[in-house]
C-alpha cells in the first residue's frame, strides 16, 4: 500500500494530500457506524413498544423521530470533519 | 351538544396521525425563521459565497428532516419490518445525498466550507434542541403541544 502510494505521489505534497483524503474518507466511514447502530437500536425498540402498546404508537413515533434526528447529528459531525479535512 | 363536547370532537379530529411529519414541518418552518441570522453572519464573514453556502446547508437540513419523516410516515402503515429497513436505508441514502451534493459543489469558487459546516451542525442540533420544548408526547397530543385554541378548558 505504502509502495503504491509512494510511486503514485512523486512529490511529498501530493502524497500528503492523498493521505489526507484517505484519512477523511476513513474518518467519515467510521463516524457513520456509530449512528447506524444507534438508529437501529432506536427503531428496534420503538417497533417493540408499538407492538406492545399500539395505542401509544403516536407518542412512540414522535420519540423515535427525535431519537433518529439526534443520533444523525453524530454522523453529521463526522461529515463536517470529512469536508474540513478534504484537500 | 355542549360546547365542551364540540371542542373535544374538534380536538379528536385534529389529533395527528402523522406525528413525525408535523414535527418535521415545524422544524422546516423554524429553519426558515432562523435562516436570516445564519445568512447575515455568513455574508459578513465570508461574503456572498458564504451566504450561499449557509443557504445550501439550511436547505439540506430541512430536506434531511422532511425526508426522514416522509420515509417513516409512508412505511409505518405497511409493516414494522419495512419501517426498520427503510429508516436504516434512508439514513444511508440521506448521507449519500448530502455527500453527493457537497462533493459536486465544493469545487466552485462560491462554496465556503466553514460557514457551510457551521450552519449545518448548529442548525441541525439547535433546531432539534429547541423543538423538544414544543413536543407534548402525550396520548392526547402525540406530537406538538396544543395551541391555546385547541385546549380543552
Amino acid at each position: 500500500m505504502l509502495n503504491i502510494l509512494t510511486l503514485a505521489a512523486t512529490e511529498a505534497g501530493e502524497m500528503l494530500e492523498g493521505l489526507k483524503a484517505i484519512g477523511a474518507g476513513l474518518g467519515y466511514g467510521l463516524a457513520a457506524i456509530g449512528p447506524g447502530v444507534g438508529i437501529g437500536t432506536v427503531v428496534g425498540n420503538a417497533i417493540s413498544s408499538m407492538a406492545r402498546q399500539p395505542e401509544s404508537a403516536g407518542m412512540v413515533r414522535t420519540t423515535m423521530f427525535l431519537g433518529i434526528a439526534f443520533t444523525e447529528a453524530l454522523a453529521l459531525i463526522g461529515f463536517v470533519v470529512f469536508i474540513l479535512l478534504l484537500p | 351538544m355542549s360546547i365542551k363536547q364540540e371542542i373535544e370532537e374538534e380536538v379528536m379530529e385534529n389529533i395527528s396521525t402523522q406525528p413525525e411529519k408535523r414535527i418535521a414541518n415545524h422544524l422546516a418552518v423554524r429553519a426558515i425563521w432562523v435562516s436570516p441570522l445564519f445568512l447575515v453572519i455568513s455574508a459578513i464573514g465570508w461574503g456572498l459565497g458564504g451566504a450561499i453556502s449557509a443557504l445550501l446547508a439550511l436547505v439540506l437540513v430541512a430536506f434531511n428532516f422532511l425526508t426522514g419523516a416522509a420515509i417513516i410516515t409512508r412505511t409505518v402503515k405497511i409493516s414494522p419490518n419495512l419501517l426498520y429497513g427503510s429508516v436504516l436505508g434512508g439514513y444511508v441514502l440521506r448521507l449519500a445525498i448530502l455527500t453527493g451534493v457537497v462533493m459536486s459543489v465544493r469545487t466552485f469558487d462560491w462554496f465556503k466550507t466553514v460557514p457551510f459546516a457551521m450552519t449545518l451542525l448548529v442548525t441541525h442540533l439547535g433546531l432539534l434542541a429547541t423543538e423538544t420544548r414544543h413536543i407534548s408526547a402525550s396520548l392526547a397530543y402525540p406530537d406538538l403541544k396544543p395551541t391555546k385554541s385547541k385546549e380543552i378548558r
